[in-house]
């Protein structure tokens, strides 16, 4: 596991920084915060994506009548 | 002794001899040997006399019937570990004759491995059989067993495992068999007993004799006249999401019945021959691959499951807990679709050498489940799908894998209780959060560091499309005032979710 990859703002540091406790006063600053409208997109896809999934998946395949198992 | 019949316990050594000279010779019976071996079994507790209700209801309905009648009652071998034939009686009599003591009662349980229940039946005597599992180390993972309690000369005692037994060709065959050992554990589950094999072959309403068989809608038609439901599904041309599916129903401690067809060659040529057999276990598939979802647009899910490739298994030809190996094979069967094959035996080589190593093709899996268990284990994978994007903005720039499972409302705050957890969010969700009987959890983790699990109810398909009924987030590995936390927290209140966080 690479712990010192890029972040995608170009800045290097781990991955698991994002797991890592800040201090009660720096929290809301230093978290890179989500707009209500960043949330609503990716409900939106999820949304969309189990649609889909759902809707395609309406039928079984069915095996042979003549094939008994015994 | 009635009748001049034998009755009562008596205590043996464990030898190669022991089970061929009641259960006749045979692979079956090497098999047993070897897994007994295994296990150290070395002493027997042999029940002379042991009326099997699962055996009666065949012996009522079938045997009795028949112009050769068999015994209608069985014997019971009780095995145990370790302790030599003189420490058994010795430490029954102890625990019999102080029966307030608990010294000799507690080494009897703790060298208890289960028992095996002798049909008089020559072409089948393996009858109702629980043995302990193998240690769960390592990879090994046996989810679809359960409780068994037992009672020798007054002594009780209990055994986790799921209960085999060989078909009998007569009165059930392994579509029957099969179907009654997965419903050992879905009836546990219910609250019921567990019906006999005679009732699941009459349930399923075929009309030829029992020895013809059961087809994929008889056996499911069983299940529901017996007041189950089934999930059903094929490898087809997904056979990572097969595997998936697989591994989320034995998480969800659902054994699976694994429907199986081969080539035969007979004297008419060629013909497909059927056989069904139960998984009880897998071997924890070691990497972490995309399997893909049944459409294109949609974007594969990272899976663990999605390379399952060692499952362990109840064979009604072989034994219980076999460890069998799912392999591709490329060529195309009737329909066209690449095979997903099953290996009845191990690579390494056949344990023991008696073992007959074979191939069959993997037509489908039908998972017994509890009637308010609605929601389809393949739907419950997809749902991860919904969870995808906004768990991705969480947690990124983490490369994230997922599970799916069902559990029980009760089991969540049971496992609250042991997690270090924020005390006031757990509270609110212990005091604060009805839960249903069945749920689904959605596993989240990143490479071995397991994050959350986002709850959800299954007691009915999604009313909404695309929108999975949610009760919480368990945030158990992510600290409330993390980035990760922070961001997560902000979705769940966008859902009005409960949502617990890692203590920190």
């Amino acid at each position: 596991m690479n712990n010192q990859d890029d972040q995608k703002d170009g800045s290097r540091g781990k991955k698991e920084d994002v797991l890592l406790p800040l201090s009660a006063s720096e929290a809301p600053h230093d978290a890179r915060q989500l707009s209500a409208e960043q949330i609503e997109i990716a409900i939106e896809r999820g949304r969309a994506d189990l649609a889909a999934l759902e809707a395609a998946n309406r039928h079984h395949s069915a095996i042979s009548p003549k094939l008994r198992f015994s | 002794m009635r009748l001049g019949r034998e009755e009562g316990v008596e205590f043996l050594g464990f030898g190669p001899d022991t089970l061929q000279e009641r259960l006749g010779p045979g692979g079956s019976t090497d098999y047993l040997n070897n897994y007994l071996n295994d296990l150290k079994v070395a002493a027997v507790a042999l029940e002379h006399h042991y009326v099997d209700r699962h055996y009666l209801d065949e012996f009522a309905n079938y045997y009795s019937k028949s112009f050769d009648v068999p015994e209608p009652h069985c014997q019971r071998l009780h095995l145990f570990s370790i302790l030599s034939r003189a420490d058994l009686e010795t430490l029954f009599h102890a625990a019999t004759s102080d029966p307030e003591g608990v010294g000799a009662h507690e080494k009897l349980q703790e060298a208890y491995v289960g028992f095996i229940v002798r049909r008089p039946l020559a072409a089948a005597r393996v009858g109702r059989t629980v043995l302990r599992t193998y240690p769960v180390e390592g990879r090994r993972h046996y989810e679809a067993t359960r409780p068994y309690r037992v009672h020798v000369a007054g002594l009780s005692f209990t055994v986790d495992g799921l209960a085999f037994q060989h078909q009998d060709r007569g009165a059930a065959v392994c579509a029957s068999t099969a179907l009654w050992s997965a419903l050992q554990r879905v009836a546990f589950m219910s609250g019921d007993r567990t019906p006999t094999p005679h009732a699941i072959t009459q349930a399923a309403g075929s009309p030829y004799p029992a020895s013809h068989g059961l087809t994929d809608v008889g056996m499911a038609t069983a299940l529901r006249r017996l007041g189950y439901i089934a999930d059903f599904f094929t490898p087809a041309d997904n056979r990572a999401w097969f595997r998936a599916l697989l591994v989320a129903s034995l998480e969800s401690h659902l054994p699976v019945v694994l429907l199986l067809r081969k080539k035969q060659t007979t004297g008419a040529g060629e013909v497909d021959v059927g056989h069904a057999i139960t998984l009880t276990g897998f071997s924890e598939p070691q990497k972490i691959v995309d399997v893909p979802c049944s459409l294109d647009t949609v974007p594969p899910l990272r899976m663990r499951s999605g390379s399952l490739d060692i499952v362990y298994a109840h064979d009604d030809n072989l034994g219980p807990h076999a460890h069998y190996e799912l392999l591709d094979d490329d060529k195309g069967d009737e329909d066209g679709h690449k095979q997903l094959v099953l290996q009845r035996g191990d690579s390494r080589g056949p344990r023991p050498a008696t073992w007959p190593v074979d191939r069959w093709q993997v037509v489908a899996a039908l998972v017994p489940k509890p009637e308010k268990l609605r929601l389809s284990i393949s739907s419950l994978l997809e749902n991860i799908a919904y969870f995808r994007p906004w768990l991705e903005l969480a947690f990124e720039p983490l490369s994230l894998h997922y599970k799916g499972y069902f559990g029980t409302g009760v089991q969540v705050k049971k496992t609250l209780l042991k997690e270090h957890v924020d005390v006031n969010e757990r509270n609110a969700i212990l005091f604060g959060l009805s839960l249903p009987r069945h749920v689904g959890i959605m596993s989240v983790s990143y490479d071995q560091i397991h994050l959350c699990e986002v709850v959800i109810d299954v007691t009915e398909v999604n009313r909404n499309p695309g929108e999975p009924s949610l009760l919480a987030v368990l945030a158990t590995g992510v600290p409330r005032l993390s980035q990760a936390g922070i961001r997560l927290r902000a979705i769940a209140g966008r859902f009005g979710l409960p949502i617990v966080h890692r203590r920190t």
